[in-house]
Formats: structure tokens, sequence, C-alpha cells
């Protein structure tokens, strides 16, 4: 079995004992989550993303001998990652608050620093990765008008596909409260869309992509 | 109401697929009948569906690797890397450990900062100022003025158990001087914020026009600016009144034959709940005590305001019998069960009934139309704040902040009962910050 096959505890415990290697193929196994969980739960620019997410490894790193496997191994780090982003947030908004700032500088909602990947097979012609990059666009503005709380529990669910449970686990609240936030915050992103954009679901297929 | 503010839930559950065949189908169902929710509906869908577009974000190349990097650069910090492998507590050990030594430094200066006092005193004695150990009589004169005759238990030639007359005498006198100087560190206070409720500026108010019989202390040392030596203003009234009835050493402690064989005994089992960490002052070993100077105060403070009246012997049967009688405190509140003297007081002050009006007026006011009506009105003593005390016929009180000196319930009282009016009683449970309870006599003409 090779390492990459190998389930996120037994890597933890082989990192336990100084195999740097096995914590490397935990870091690639969620570099791709962690950097998304920091960067659209921050709102912060993809370099600054970045460092996040390094300094995120990184206290996990630290604190590997506290994980006592009472959650996934993914739950606790993003835990750890929704956790550093959110004081780093409050800091940087409370630093932002003491500071001015040009109104000719971009707007951290753009995003744009950065671009991004084609990861979707279905966007294969110019026409549909404009649209995609688009629809992209627009959802990664209205991602920045909603309050932090609702936007983690989307983030987390409808990027990151985790479950009610394991999204209590990693914001450490009630699912109760996993489920209203999810809620709240889909309709808030969908009142904004809406009125910004028009209603996008007329203009989709059938699969409900943009066409 | 938003008309779907119910059935939205059940929208988002449906996208999550959580919900069971049965619910499912009859959403489904209501959503074919009804355009504007299906509408709804798809716009959620759809951002749902697309939100995953975000997953197109990775992170950079080489991101491990940095990551892996970082990790070797940190491990290989030395001190960094030690000091984390250092259990937790250790730092909150040190910051106990540090604060311990920063608070025994405070002590230390404040004991050597009293004890400096002492010998400046010592240092005075010759200089025209009564000698601490050349008259040890001295205070006893001091503290039956202030009080009105009311100490009349102390006798001159009173023994100390531990230094024999003088030593008792001297530190007695120490103690009320330690006393007197913390009490007007304390009331060095703005003088719009000087004892009580009472905002009027210190010259307004009449000497000798609250305390009665008051005089200046010939042994109190130079005034500060908001006390006025010659007495008549709250603050510094009350200061005299406050260091000359407390209880302690000279001015309240019993010589009697009986209380000195109980004071030899230590202290009774009420002061020693209020003040665990005094007894030193009542020896020579005040240095240790002197620093902390709501210690001292409230170990000489009364454990009830019954206490305080019996000691005073203010108290008649009925007084002490109203002092533990815990309906009495249960009075009602309405008008047509006031006290008769309440009832007879308003009818006089007609023109001042607001000042009655329980929860309107300040003490201030309400000491001011009493006094416009030729009413006397006296610090007796103050006591510690103690819910289940209750208070006689024509006593007031106001319960004092213990650093500010400001009121805790800036009201007072003609009431038979501590509390009477529910309000009050309420408040009072939801302030029961320690304190001294301030009792004022008041003589009506």
């Amino acid at each position: 079995m090779t390492e990459s096959e190998q389930s996120d505890d037994t890597l933890v415990a082989q990192a336990l004992s100084g195999d740097r290697a096995a914590f490397g193929t935990l870091v690639e196994r969620y570099q791709d989550a962690v950097y998304r969980i920091v960067r659209r739960t921050s709102r912060v620019d993809a370099d600054r993303a970045e460092d996040l997410a390094q300094e995120t490894f990184l206290r996990a790193f630290r604190a590997l001998a506290r994980f006592r496997g009472e959650c996934s191994f993914a739950s606790w780090l993003f835990r750890i990652a929704t956790n550093l982003t959110i004081n780093r947030v409050t800091t940087l908004a409370a630093r932002a608050d003491r500071t001015t700032t040009s109104i000719d500088a971009p707007s951290r909602a753009t995003n744009s620093e950065r671009p991004m990947e084609p990861a979707d097979p279905r966007a294969t012609s110019p026409a549909a990765r404009i649209e995609r990059e688009e629809v992209k666009s627009a959802i990664e503005s209205a991602l920045t008008r909603i309050p932090d709380d609702y936007r983690a529990a989307v983030v987390l669910r409808d990027v990151e596909g985790l479950d009610y449970d394991s999204i209590a686990a990693v914001l450490e609240v009630p699912v109760g409260t996993v489920r209203s936030r999810l809620h709240r915050g889909r309709e808030a992103l969908r009142e904004i869309l809406t009125r910004m954009y028009g209603v996008p679901a007329l203009e989709t297929g059938s699969d409900g992509w943009l066409r | 109401m938003n008309r779907f503010d119910d059935i939205e839930p059940r929208l988002h559950d449906l996208i999550d697929g959580r919900l069971d065949p049965l619910e499912e189908r009859e959403l489904r169902n209501l959503l074919a009948r009804d355009a504007d929710l299906d509408r709804r509906f798809r716009e959620l869908q759809w951002l749902v569906g697309n939100l995953s577009v975000l997953r197109d974000d990775r992170a950079p190349a080489q991101f491990a690797g940095r990551v892996l990097a970082a990790i070797e650069r940190d491990e290989a910090a030395p001190v960094r890397g030690h000091l984390r492998r250092l259990p937790r507590w250790l730092g909150s050990l040190a910051a106990v450990v540090l604060f311990s030594v920063l608070a025994g430094l405070w002590v230390a200066t404040l004991a050597r900062r009293d004890g400096s006092y002492e010998s400046a005193l010592s240092d005075r004695a010759p200089g025209g100022t009564p000698a601490p150990t050349a008259a040890p009589e001295s205070a006893a004169p001091s503290a039956e003025r202030v009080d009105g005759g009311l100490l009349s238990d102390r006798s001159p030639g009173a023994t100390d158990k531990e230094d024999g007359p003088a030593g008792a005498d001297r530190d007695a006198r120490l103690l009320d001087e330690l006393l007197r100087t913390s009490r007007q560190r304390q009331l060095e206070i703005p003088a719009g914020d000087a004892g009580f409720a009472d905002k009027r500026p210190a010259e307004e108010l009449a000497a000798g026009e609250i305390v009665k019989g008051s005089e200046p202390e010939p042994t109190s040392p130079p005034a500060t600016a908001t006390l006025a030596p010659e007495g008549g203003v709250w603050s510094g009234a009350l200061s005299q009144e406050l260091d000359a009835l407390a209880p302690g050493p000279p001015a309240a402690r019993s010589t009697r034959p009986a209380d000195v064989a109980k004071q030899a005994s230590g202290p009774t089992d009420a002061s020693k709940a209020k003040a665990p960490a005094v007894p030193a002052a009542a020896g020579g070993k005040r240095e240790q005590a002197a620093p902390t100077l709501d210690t001292l105060v409230l170990r000489v403070r009364y454990p009830s305001t019954g206490d305080a009246l019996r000691r005073f012997e203010l108290a008649d049967a009925s007084g002490a019998e109203l002092a533990a009688n815990e309906v009495g405190r249960a009075s009602s509140s309405t008008e047509t069960e006031l006290p008769p003297a309440l009832a007879e007081l308003r009818e006089r002050h007609r023109g001042r009934a607001h000042l009655l009006e329980r929860d309107r007026a300040g003490l201030e006011q309400l000491l001011d139309g009493l006094r416009e009506e030729g009413a006397t009105v006296r610090v007796l003593t103050a006591t510690t704040v103690e819910e289940k005390d209750a208070v006689p016929a024509r006593l007031a009180w106001i319960d004092l902040d213990p650093t500010t000196l400001g009121p805790l319930l800036a009201t007072a009282r003609l009431d038979q009962a501590v509390g009477a009016p529910d309000a009050q009683a309420a408040r009072t449970k939801m302030a029961p910050t320690p304190g001294y309870r301030v009792l004022i006599f008041v003589e009506e003409p």
C-alpha cells in the first residue's frame, strides 16, 4: 500500500513517530481544501490565503500529538484552518479600521489576483469557460457580502461537501446551528445574486449549469 | 411573515437530500402547484450547484514542499522549538509566580510606607501635636466627643493584653491614625462625587449642617483639598464619623473587664468572618495588615445593624427586636401602611412630598428637606451591608461603595424596615457588594 492510499489515522501515527513524508502526504491530501477554506472564509487574496494555509499545516504539525481522534483528521484540520482564519480576519479587520485605504486600491472581494486553474471538464469551449468564470466571479463577490458565520457554513457544505455533522465538528457548534447558518447563508446568496444578476436559474440548462 | 418562511428549510433539506421519500414527494407536489415556490427552489438549486465552481481553486504548486520546509525551519529554531515542547501549564505557572512576586513587592512597599508614616508620627510628637506615647488617654476624649458620648464604656486606663497600657494605646492610636489617613485617601475624590450622592459643591454645605456635635479632631493630620477640617462638609464629617465610630482601637474597642477578656481571646466569630486577615492589626504586627485598608475597616464594622445599634446603646428593646424581626422587613410598601411617623412627616412636608417618595429622592435632597424643617441629621455609624438588617424607625440608611464611598443605592429610607419596597429589595439582592451601611439618625423637631 502506498502512502497516498493509507488512511489519515495511519499517516498521523507515522508522522508522530517522526515520518515527515507521512505528514507531507497529509498535506498533499488536504492542501486544496484547506487553501479554499481559508481563502473563501477569510476573503483574503490568494497570497495571504497561501500563507494562512501554510500556517494551518504548521500548527497542525505542532499540535499533532494532541490529536486524539475524537473527530476525523480532516475535521480537526479544518477546525484549525477556520479558527486561524477567523482570528486572523478579526485582527485584519481591526487593523483595517485603524488605517485608511485608497479608494483606488483593488477590492479584496475581487479575488482575481491569481488565475485559477480550470478544473471542470465540462468547461471546454472558450465561451463556456468565460461563462463559468463569470459565474464564479459573481458567486465570489456575493460570498464576500454575507456574514462570516454563514459563509463558513456554506463553504464547508457546498464547496467542500462536508456533511452537517462534520461541519458542526469543524465549527464547534450544534448541528441545528449549522443548518440554520447554512440555510440563511444560501438565502442571502440567492437574494444577492438575484438582485445583482437577475434570475440565473431561468438561464440555466436542465443540469443547472449556465449555458 | 413570508409565506415561504415555513417551507424554506424544507427546500434546503430537499437540496441536501435530508428529506425522507414521503416528505420529498409532498414537497415536489407542492412545487408543481406553486410556480413562485418552484422558482425559488430552482434558484437555490442553481446556487448550490454553482457554488462548486469554487472548487476550482487549488493550492499553489509546490505548496506541500513549502509547508515541509517551513516545518523544518520551525524545528530548527532551537529556542522556539524547546519552548513549544514545554507543557502549557508552565506558562500559567510562570504568570502566577510573577503575579505573586509583584503583589508581594506591592504589599512590602505599602508596609514600608506605613512604617515611615508611623515614624513620622513619632518624630512629630514633641512638636506640639499630642505625642502618641506621651498621652495615651488623648484618643479617648476624641472618640467620645465625636460619637456624642455614646462610647462611654472606654476607660482611660484600659489595658492591652499584648503590650500593656502604653503599648495598647499606642497601637490603638496608630491604628486610628492609619484608619483616618486611609479614609482620607479614599475620600480624595472629586468634590462632585464626595460623600453620598451629594453633588453640590462643598462650599454650599454649611458647617455643622449635617453632623451635630461633630468637631474637628485635634490629632487629625492636615486635611486634604476635599476634606474640610472644620467639619460640616459631607466628606469631612463622614470621614470623621467613620474614623471615630470605627470600633477599632481606641474609639470603640471596649475596655470593660469582660470585653477585655473577650478581646484577649481573639476576635469574635463575626469579626473573624468579616476579616480573617487582620488579627495582626490589633497587636504589634500591624505592618502586615496595615496596607489593606478594606480589611482593616471591615474588621471594625459590626456584623449587623442591630449589633451596631446595641453597641451604641441606641437600640432599645423595640429597636433590637425590630432589628431581628424578619417580619418587619417584609412590611408592605403601600402608603396606607407606612409608619405613622413617616405619614406624619409627609403631612407636615406637603411641599416636599416628592422627597419622601420611594425611589425618587436622593439622600441629599431628602436631608435638605428635613434640615429645612428643623430636623437634626446625624451620621451615627457605619456597618457592613447585610440584607437581613432592619433599621428602626427614623433611621435613614444608605449603602456606600467601599472604595469610592459613593452610594451603591442612591436612595434613602425612612421606613421601619430595610428594603421594604419590593423594587428596593430586589436591588439590594442584586447588589450584595460588601460596603458600608451608614445609619443616619433623624431627630424630628
